[in-house]
């Protein structure tokens, strides 16, 4: 048992070191002046050592307000999707009405569809009234992706029948069943969902470029972008680095802090198995 | 507690909804009657210090040049006239956004436009025509070198107020042409006037150095397709007829230029795996004599070599002197209503092309001005007398209406014999072909 | 219980919210789209022609749309065992609490929060032979480096490895909460009879991860199919366009060269594929339940 254990780690360890070392090299370069990396990016020790790169999008003015609205627009897109495609999910899975299996179709057909072809439609028609340059134009398409429910629905099928059923006969309502009792059983999985719901709103950049055009309303992505100049890899390639570890850093935090209801606290002895 | 999140989520939902960008006037008039320009471009931004400057002292990057001289318009109008930059885009999506701004009927009132893309929009009726204009705003059309001159017109109009032009040059290591012996008694690099002498001296260099004798950026951006249009032009032949809707591609012309940029691969006088930056960075180190590159990386070049360093024009290598080139200009798209718009844009178009020195000095691009590339040339600004004759020698491509679409069959095309070692005569028959098809759409 | 005649008010509570935001943002502009495929539809002008069903023929006649689809067939045939069964061995491996569990289930994730930008940017170095790692390292081995981006052999293979790294944490963190599912008392009675790690893995592990592991295979095909911006930025489909997908050719006709018309067809007809492939996954996973 021990060998094995012993086995698994080192593999394990050696596929970490993998996994990170891609983005060790990145804060290398975040943290390396931009000239000494035009001639030269593979050290995987700094070659010099400066902070201009992270200090030159702090020092913007701006900064803050695109991470606010960064902050908004995943924080309300997160929250409305949990809600939102969960309830809807626990209507597909658990609840018996017609049109279920043609609706559920259509849900999962969304999933299906390149965004790149509804991208002009769905711009213009919040051109038509008026939309862009608000919150709602960038919360609002994400909570349609139905990611989110598809995910949920495979959950609560997962869930036996007598649960729900013991619910209604305690006389609980639907609603009340599904808020006291089915979300807390199914806290990995909404966690799940929320968290790539939560990266994917932050990380968006072609729909907030064309909705959000003024400066005040970019989203980090945009904001940063901004600021690049033509051939930037080749010119301020440590600038580059530190704007995606500026930008990334919330999202890490984020996932270290709710990474734990991935796993239910009760102790499983399959997880002392392997 | 639960309800009171609700409540508040809900709240924040609602107001949303309302939410906007900001007093901030995208376009259009304001109270106290200022016009309100809203303004698309690309070159990044400056140092945060010089996002509100007007010393063009500090003007040493396109991003902090373009944004001095806005600054240094507004200040002059205060009151009249305010320019509002828009968007967040890096340069690789700016199109992306501009495009999707005429699909709403809400084009920016000026924009920054390439030579290359111009026809799309113009071809369009989506630009306002200038000609009329130039002497009513003060313009002096007679200044503009002949190539500048081309870049802005399409089916006999012109579209736009030239900013810049910027051509291929030569980067040249004089330290290692030194020590290969092809230098002239003032110590002057020698470039090869034929093909023919192209591979002697290559010979040379890599006897005598061991280094490569020239790279490019082979695989990444479309460089491939600028060295064969400048070879073509060069030959007399342009890729497009766009009198006649002739491709040329498939050519004694196209086989002369394809066959000589595959023969410096397979000779291993150049790297044909070399994206952009590892060309810069082969040159950078000296494991390059030449780099072909652009106008934008001589001032940086100037500033940071160690070795000695030459910026020259591109040798004319098949009959012509004639290099690729695109040119920035400003265009006026048209609007929906307001004429109080078009004289602001006008206006601060005519500012713009008035500071095509400054910009020149501060970016590296060749000025479109012949006072202006006078004055350059007396200034001694690092490098510029160098290559003052690709001023001349500028060619840009034929204005087609899908020319993205053709700068990318062509490059992927002649790739294909260095990358996927297929035949010179297939890739251009293949280009030919495709070429055909899009021009028939 | 079936109620053909009532209403039922309580699903309908449940699924409204979500359709109506559906309905407006999903599903108008994707009936926009699929009714433009027989316009020619110019992206700057908005002008709209009726075409029939032009778009659909000079399609089938394109090379390069089928060397696009044929690529995207390639990458996900190749890409989702690779993606899936990482993603398993992950999650089966680092399920449990424990603070050596969660630092090894943080580095494998932690790719995932970075934007494609960024991602493509490190992993176009990691790739360039003189200036990446992986050629540094070659060449201390005293190999050749492989031209990964510019190499038709190798930059597929190089889109999927980027790939891999970046999101197999998704695939680790979806199939971690499957697991949390399993009921523990049915290890109890295996731990009884004394089997060994393999055949509980094999007995009780994966047969009660079948609904996951059919979510994350589909959600997995669904997402390869519709791959874009890696392969846009580290080889723009290139060498030689044998790396183009199609979602990149429906980007270049509809952005680039402003055809929305023709997009929209080519985008439809990827729809399909995607639907047809899902429905069979669909079909397998009933018949094995």
């Amino acid at each position: 048992m021990k060998a094995k254990n012993i086995i698994i780690t080192i593999l394990l360890t050696a596929l970490a070191v993998i996994w990170i070392l891609p983005i060790y090299w990145m804060i290398v370069m975040a943290i390396t002046p931009n000239d000494l990396l035009k001639l030269s990016s593979t050290a995987l020790w700094p070659q010099g050592f400066t902070i201009e790169n992270f200090l030159g999008v702090l020092k913007i003015g701006l900064t803050l307000r695109w991470f606010l609205n960064s902050l908004i627009v995943t924080i309300l897109g997160t929250a409305l999707t949990l809600v939102l495609q969960s309830m809807a999910a626990y209507a597909f899975a658990k609840m018996r009405f017609k049109g279920r299996q043609l609706l559920f179709s259509l849900t999962l057909a969304g999933l299906m569809v390149p965004k790149e072809a509804m991208f002009i439609p769905l711009f213009l028609m919040f051109a038509q009234v008026s939309g862009h340059n608000t919150y709602a134009a960038l919360y609002l398409p994400r909570v349609a992706i139905p990611m989110g429910v598809f995910i949920m629905a495979q959950f609560f099928k997962g869930i036996p029948d007598s649960v729900t059923e013991a619910a209604q006969i305690d006389g609980a309502t639907p609603l009340r069943t599904f808020f006291k009792i089915i979300m807390p059983m199914s806290v990995p999985a909404l966690t799940s969902v929320g968290i790539f719901t939560y990266i994917l709103t932050w990380n968006d950049y072609l729909w907030p470029l064309v909705s959000a055009t003024r400066k005040e309303m970019f989203t980090i992505t945009t904001g940063l972008a901004s600021l690049q100049g033509n051939f930037a890899q080749a010119t301020e390639l440590g600038s580059l680095m530190a704007r995606g570890v500026i930008a990334g850093l919330p999202l890490f935090i984020l996932f270290l802090i709710f990474q734990r209801h991935l796993i239910r606290g009760i102790s499983m002895s399959s997880g002392g198995k392997y | 507690m639960k309800k009171l999140i609700i409540l508040f989520l809900c709240l924040t939902v609602t107001l949303s909804l309302y939410a906007n960008g900001g007093a901030e006037q995208q376009s259009g008039s304001e109270e106290g009657g200022v016009v309100v320009l809203e303004l698309a471009r690309f070159f990044g931004e400056p140092d945060d210090s010089l996002m509100d400057s007007t010393d063009l002292s500090k003007a040493n990057s396109e991003a902090a040049t373009i944004q001095i001289l806005t600054n240094i318009f507004n200040e002059e109008h205060q009151g009249e006239i305010r320019v509002e930059k828009l968007g967040g885009s890096k340069w690789g999506s700016f199109y992306d956004q501009l495009n999707t701004t005429f699909a709403a009927n809400d084009p920016p009132d000026v924009a920054v436009m390439h030579q290359s893309n111009m026809p799309a929009y113009a071809s369009r009726s989506l630009l306002v025509a200038l000609d009329d204009y130039y002497t009513e705003y003060n313009l002096n059309p007679s200044d503009w070198t002949a190539p500048a001159k081309k870049a802005i017109s399409y089916e006999g109009s012109s579209y736009g107020v030239p900013f810049d032009l910027h051509g291929n040059l030569l980067h040249v290591n004089v330290d290692l042409f030194k020590q290969a012996g092809l230098v002239d008694e003032d110590g002057v690099p020698i470039l090869p006037t034929n093909t023919e002498e192209w591979f002697e001296h290559a010979q040379i260099m890599k006897e005598k150095t061991g280094k490569l004798y020239w790279v490019e950026d082979a695989t990444q951006f479309p460089i491939s397709f600028r060295l064969f249009h400048s070879l073509m032009e060069q030959q007399g032949v342009p890729v497009v007829n766009t009198n006649t809707n002739k491709v040329n591609i498939d050519s004694a012309a196209g086989k002369k230029a394809l066959n000589f940029m595959l023969k410096r691969f397979e000779e291993g006088y150049s790297d044909p795996n070399a994206d952009y930056t590892a060309a810069g960075e082969l040159f950078m180190n000296g494991e390059a004599a030449i780099e072909m590159n652009g106008t934008w990386v001589v001032d940086q070049y100037s500033q940071e070599l160690t070795f000695d360093y030459r910026a020259m024009n591109f040798p004319n290598l098949m009959g012509q002197k004639k290099v690729w080139a695109n040119s920035h200009m400003w265009v006026i798209p048209k609007q929906k209503e307001s004429n109080r718009q078009y004289e602001a844009a006008m206006k601060f178009c005519k500012f713009l092309g008035d500071h095509v020195y400054e910009w020149a000095a501060g970016s590296g691009h060749i000025a479109p001005r012949k006072s202006a590339l006078n004055k350059l040339s007396e200034n001694n600004i690092p490098q510029r007398a160098n290559y003052a004759e690709t001023a001349s020698n500028a060619s840009t491509f034929p204005p087609v209406i899908n020319y993205s679409n053709i700068e990318t069959i062509i490059k992927e095309e002649v790739e294909k014999t260095w990358l996927l070692d297929e035949s010179v005569d297939s890739v251009l028959q293949q280009a030919q072909k495709r070429v055909e098809a899009v021009l028939k759409e | 219980m079936e109620s053909k005649s009532r209403i039922n008010f309580p699903a309908l509570y449940f699924v409204l919210p979500f359709m109506l935001v559906y309905f407006i943002f999903q599903i108008f502009p994707l009936f926009q789209a699929v009714i433009a495929s027989l316009f020619k539809w110019d992206l700057l002008t908005s002008s709209m022609s009726f075409i029939g069903f032009k778009n659909y023929i000079h399609m089938f006649q394109d090379p390069t749309f089928w060397s696009s689809l044929i690529n995207t067939i390639q990458f996900v045939i190749y890409s989702t065992p690779l993606l899936v069964g990482v993603g398993l061995l992950f999650a089966l491996l680092l399920n449990g609490t424990g603070s050596k569990k969660v630092l090894f289930r943080t580095a494998y994730f932690a790719p995932y929060v970075f934007s494609v930008s960024i991602v493509t940017l490190i992993w176009g170095f990691m790739f360039n032979p003189q200036k990446g790692l992986l050629g540094e390292f070659a060449r201390t081995l005293g190999e050749e480096p492989i031209n990964w981006l510019t190499d038709p052999t190798f930059a597929m293979p190089a889109i999927i490895i980027a790939t891999l790294w970046w999101t197999v944490g998704f695939n680790m963190v979806l199939l971690l909460a499957g697991l949390q599912d399993i009921d523990p008392s049915l290890y109890e009675s295996s731990s009884l009879d004394g089997t060994s790690w393999f055949q509980d893995l094999l007995y009780i592990t994966l047969p009660s991860l079948k609904r996951t592991l059919g979510l994350v295979t589909i959600l997995q095909v669904i997402m390869s199919f519709q791959i874009f911006g890696q392969v846009y930025i580290l080889t723009k489909g290139g060498p030689g366009g044998t790396t183009r997908v199609l979602i990149q050719y429906i980007y270049e006709t509809g952005f680039r060269d402003h055809d929305l018309g023709y997009a929209s067809a080519m985008a439809f007809i990827l729809f399909l594929v995607m639907a047809v492939v899902s429905f069979f996954q669909f079909k397998i996973s009933k018949e094995e339940n």
